[in-house]
């Protein structure tokens, strides 16, 4: 496996970029309306007109497709803000503080991961309702620990380190030694983190929303086609096909952009 | 012993606070409870009959102790869906789940740990790139979409399992094996990709080590080198990850039942999430978030017992 | 004179790296006879460690045995198979390393690691093979071997895992046992106690010993013979008496003269300024020219040849050809 590492790095941002392309063009131009139902054209196979067919209302996948790329992007990007924030906010000062704070906020941490996948997030939205904004306040809610874990280890690190203690002596205060002087230090593998909770954030919207938990009509999910598509799976197979494909090369694209600058963060491994 | 005693006290300090956290969410922040189930149109009367019947007219500490001492001895409300003891709705639906899980570690098991070994005997071949990016893909692929082609290719056009639905082990063993088995290797391919990279990265950083050198020089066979004297080394780390894959297989199976249509816990939360059902979702929350943190504490004593290393006592 | 044990011949070995190959032995002959504890001597990265491995067949993926033969005990080592080897491995040859934190299997009992050695090159039963382990560590000197048996590595201190190293060198009664550095990580009283085991083995046993060493106290203390190792060669090969009283080689000499020795304790220790040439930037010179007190323009462009000085002594060095100039 020689030279994984560049082509890891290179595979993830190809991806990436391809997905935030699509994305970006779906905000201007989509071959459909999305919602646009032409009873007669139901189920049609992919075809120079409908690159990946047409759903069960005779809607083209392709544009829904597209469109869906919004709404990924949208609660990837809100729930590792929501997440990135939040826990190395929290990591910060548990690791900073230390003591009682730490042992108290790691503990809350630790029971947070006591909820696996997406529970914590079924709780949410059994609590506040199914919608785009609860989904992505949940997820994003969900993961704070992870980040919050990342963040204190690297405070616990770099507040030993002599140049943190000779800012204390200066009489820095702690916002300001906490913010710029250790934090740019831990940034690197919180931006790692970042990039694979948005992978987790994409998958478990998809999931949520094919439990019909998620994102509701009419806001085209990938995740709620491929539970549209189930339901004809024998009638229409390729209507399964591109939802899956999208989330998988999401999930992949962001999975291989986090290890690409791990690796590339630290030649050792 | 002190480790022990220490390991025991953050185990029930973590379900003290998943239990607190569970309590407030489904107590504290919606408001009133009552109005979160009926809607926010119903009477006042409705409104004061289900405080009453929820408890919720009362100070908030006693209503948590009451359902604390609840969950401790086995009395987690009634359903409202259902008008049946949540407990007893949990304990029919176990055996679906348990046995997903299990086959699922089984299958994990059984196919990562020797990819995972070839993957690092064979370091730097194309084999083991190709095996990378299939793990690569293994875990970015959605486990409910694999288990949506797995049906539709396996199930429904080779016909060599049952698509969805599910038969008691106590009716028929082999077609209950039959029934689980697609949905097993679909919560097991995404894990199987976790454990075959985590173990080819351990087994290579050991068979650099010194003791591997030490090995060779006394003429020990490849075979017994790899497999005991580097295995044995490898697989005490992955133990730990362990943990973390029974969480994500049983968070899978929450899904996945909904995917196979299997009468499991899974199936039974997630149709009580639009009946706004709130003790049972609250009690299979707290039963799950047990689970978990039971699992992730034998798990710890069990890595510690295995490595000589580390004194358990 | 006895019979020989081990014969290195012209041995070269290439190292392959991303700017080519490099050789990091040439012309290594050396011979070991019988019942000899023999010193190979020089800093790290002279090839003393690359020497052992390759007697050992145990060469890492990027080096290559490219020239000249290996011969124990009659036997042809470039001629076998790997599977002939792995067998002589632990067998007739058998070597103990440099630091035994980590030669040991930590997750593996002191028992089962010597067992395993024991039923697979002697095919004892299993009983037979636990009271033979327990005979081994005894004679190793450690106490309680049948306790220790069951023992993790961690358990025991350094000294003692060294002692199990050399009780599974022993299990086939070695032809040659290889000591690479057996004592650098060691606490000095310790580093006493195993250099007196292997003494001892070597008269019981009559085991031939190819001990590697930086340190030349210990050689003094330990070896029949020298080999001074200088960047992948050999630069000077005597008997111990003959290389401390009369040595040839200006690196030999900067070696002595940078002993700790009790009568010079008020002085500052000498250290030999610079550092080995790596493997890129050997050349046809003399490759000790970089750091030679006495060096000459001959020496920066010519390769010295063998230069005998008695009939067990043979240095490589411009400076011992005209006679007499080397006693600076």
């Amino acid at each position: 496996m020689l030279n994984t590492k560049s082509i890891q790095l290179k595979i993830g941002a190809t991806f990436v970029s391809f997905l935030f392309l699509v994305m970006i063009i779906s905000l201007f131009y989509l071959p459909y309306e999305v919602n646009y139902m032409v009873v007669e054209d139901r189920f049609l196979p992919p075809s120079l007109e409908h690159p990946f067919g047409t759903d069960n209302f005779g809607r083209d996948i392709l544009s829904r497709i597209m469109q869906g790329s919004q709404t990924a992007f949208l609660v990837g990007f809100t729930a590792v803000s929501i997440g990135g924030i939040g826990g190395t906010i929290i990591g910060a000062i548990a690791g900073y503080v230390g003591g009682w704070i730490d042992e108290i906020f790691m503990r809350i941490m630790d029971a947070m991961m006591a909820f696996p996948g997406i529970l914590l997030a079924l709780m949410f939205i059994t609590v506040f309702g199914s919608s785009l904004t609860n989904t992505t306040i949940a997820l994003g809610i969900m993961s704070i620990p992870g980040f919050a874990r990342i963040a204190r280890s690297g405070f616990i690190q770099y507040k030993q380190f002599d140049f943190v203690k000779a800012a204390n002596g200066m009489g820095a205060s702690h916002v300001s030694i906490i913010f710029t002087h250790i934090l740019p230090n831990v940034l690197s593998p919180i931006i790692v983190a970042a990039s694979m909770s948005f992978a987790g954030a994409v998958l478990a919207e998809a999931g949520l929303s094919y439990l019909g938990l998620g994102v509701q009509p009419p806001d085209p999910s990938w995740g709620r086609m491929l539970n549209e598509a189930q339901s004809y799976i024998t009638k229409a197979p390729w209507y399964t096909l591109a939802p899956g494909i999208f989330i998988t090369i999401t999930v992949l694209g962001f999975n291989l952009l986090g290890d690409g600058i791990r690796e590339l963060r630290d030649p050792r491994k | 012993m002190a480790f022990l005693l220490r390991r025991c006290f953050t185990f029930f300090v973590t379900i003290l606070i998943v239990m607190i956290m569970t309590f407030l969410v489904f107590r504290i922040i919606p408001g009133d409870p009552a109005l979160t189930i009926l809607g926010m149109d119903a009477e006042p009367e409705q409104i004061a009959a289900l405080e009453k019947e929820l408890g919720t007219d009362r100070p908030l500490y006693e209503q948590f102790l009451d359902w604390a001492g609840g969950v401790f001895t086995g009395n987690l409300g009634e359903s409202l869906r259902f008008s049946q003891p949540v407990s007893e709705l949990v304990i029919d639906r176990i055996p679906v789940t348990l046995s997903l899980a299990i086959m699922s570690i089984v299958i994990t098991m059984f196919l990562a740990i020797p990819i995972g070994i070839y993957s690092a005997k064979k370091q730097g071949s194309w084999v083991d790139t190709a095996l990378s990016i299939t793990t690569q893909i293994g875990m970015a692929i959605p486990s409910f979409w694999l288990g949506i082609i797995l049906m539709l290719i396996f199930g429904l056009t080779f016909k060599w399992f049952s698509p969805t639905g599910y038969v008691p082990w106590s009716e028929n063993p082999s077609e209950a094996l039959n029934s689980l088995f697609l949905p097993s290797l679909a919560i097991a391919i995404p894990q199987i990709a976790v454990v075959v990279r985590y173990l080819r990265t351990t087994m290579i950083e050991q068979l650099q080590l010194d003791y591997v050198r030490t090995a060779k020089s006394k003429g020990l066979k490849e075979k017994s080198i790899l497999y005991i004297h580097v295995l044995k080394n490898a697989l005490i780390p992955v133990i730990t990850i362990f943990g973390m894959i029974f969480a994500d297989v049983l968070a899978g199976s929450l899904v996945i039942e909904q995917v196979f249509a299997l009468p499991g816990f899974g199936r039974l939360l997630i149709s009580s999430i639009s009946y706004r059902d709130l003790p049972l979702i609250q009690g299979m929350v707290v039963i799950i978030a047990f689970i978990v943190l039971l699992m992730n504490f034998i798990i710890d004593i069990l890595y510690r017992w295995l490595d000589p290393r580390i004194e358990l006592k | 004179m006895s019979e020989s044990v081990l014969n290195v011949n012209n041995l070269e070995v290439n190292i392959k790296s991303s700017k080519g190959t490099f050789p990091v032995l040439e012309n290594i002959s050396f011979n070991i006879n019988k019942g000899e504890i023999v010193g190979l001597v020089g800093e790290s990265g002279c090839g003393k460690s690359m020497t052992s491995l390759a007697i050992m067949g145990l060469l890492p993926n990027q080096a290559k045995w490219t020239k000249g033969e290996i011969t124990l005990s009659s036997k042809q080592l470039q001629s076998l198979s790997p599977e002939e080897m792995r067998k002589l491995r632990g067998n007739q040859l058998a070597m103990i390393f440099q630091d035994p934190m980590t030669s040991l299997n930590p997750v593996l009992t002191i028992g089962y690691q010597l067992i395993e050695s024991i039923k697979l090159h002697l095919q004892y039963p299993k009983a037979k093979a636990k009271t033979y382990a327990i005979d081994l560590l005894t004679k190793v000197g450690l106490s309680r071997a049948d306790k220790l048996i069951y023992q993790y590595p961690h358990e025991l201190s350094g000294g003692m895992r060294q002692r199990v190293m050399i009780a599974m060198a022993l299990v086939c009664n070695p032809t040659l046992l290889i000591a690479d550095e057996p004592t650098t990580a060691l606490d000095v009283t310790i580093q006493a106690q195993i250099i007196d085991l292997l003494k001892e083995l070597n008269k019981k046993e009559g085991t031939s010993i190819l001990f590697i060493s930086h340190d030349l106290g210990l050689v003094h203390d330990l070896c029949d013979k020298v080999f001074v190792m200088y960047a992948g060669e050999i630069v000077e090969q005597a008997t111990v008496q003959e290389l401390f009283d009369n040595p040839q080689h200006p690196y030999t000499k900067g070696l002595i003269q940078s002993l700790p020795l009790p009568e010079k304790k008020k002085e500052r220790l000498y250290s030999i300024p610079g550092t080995v040439p790596g493997i890129h930037d050997r050349g046809q010179n003399c490759r000790f020219s970089s750091r030679c007190p006495h060096v000459t323009e001959h020496c920066t462009t010519h390769h010295p040849s063998q230069i005998q000085i008695s009939k067990t002594h043979v240095v490589h060095c411009f400076l011992s050809e005209k006679g007499g100039t080397t006693s600076g």
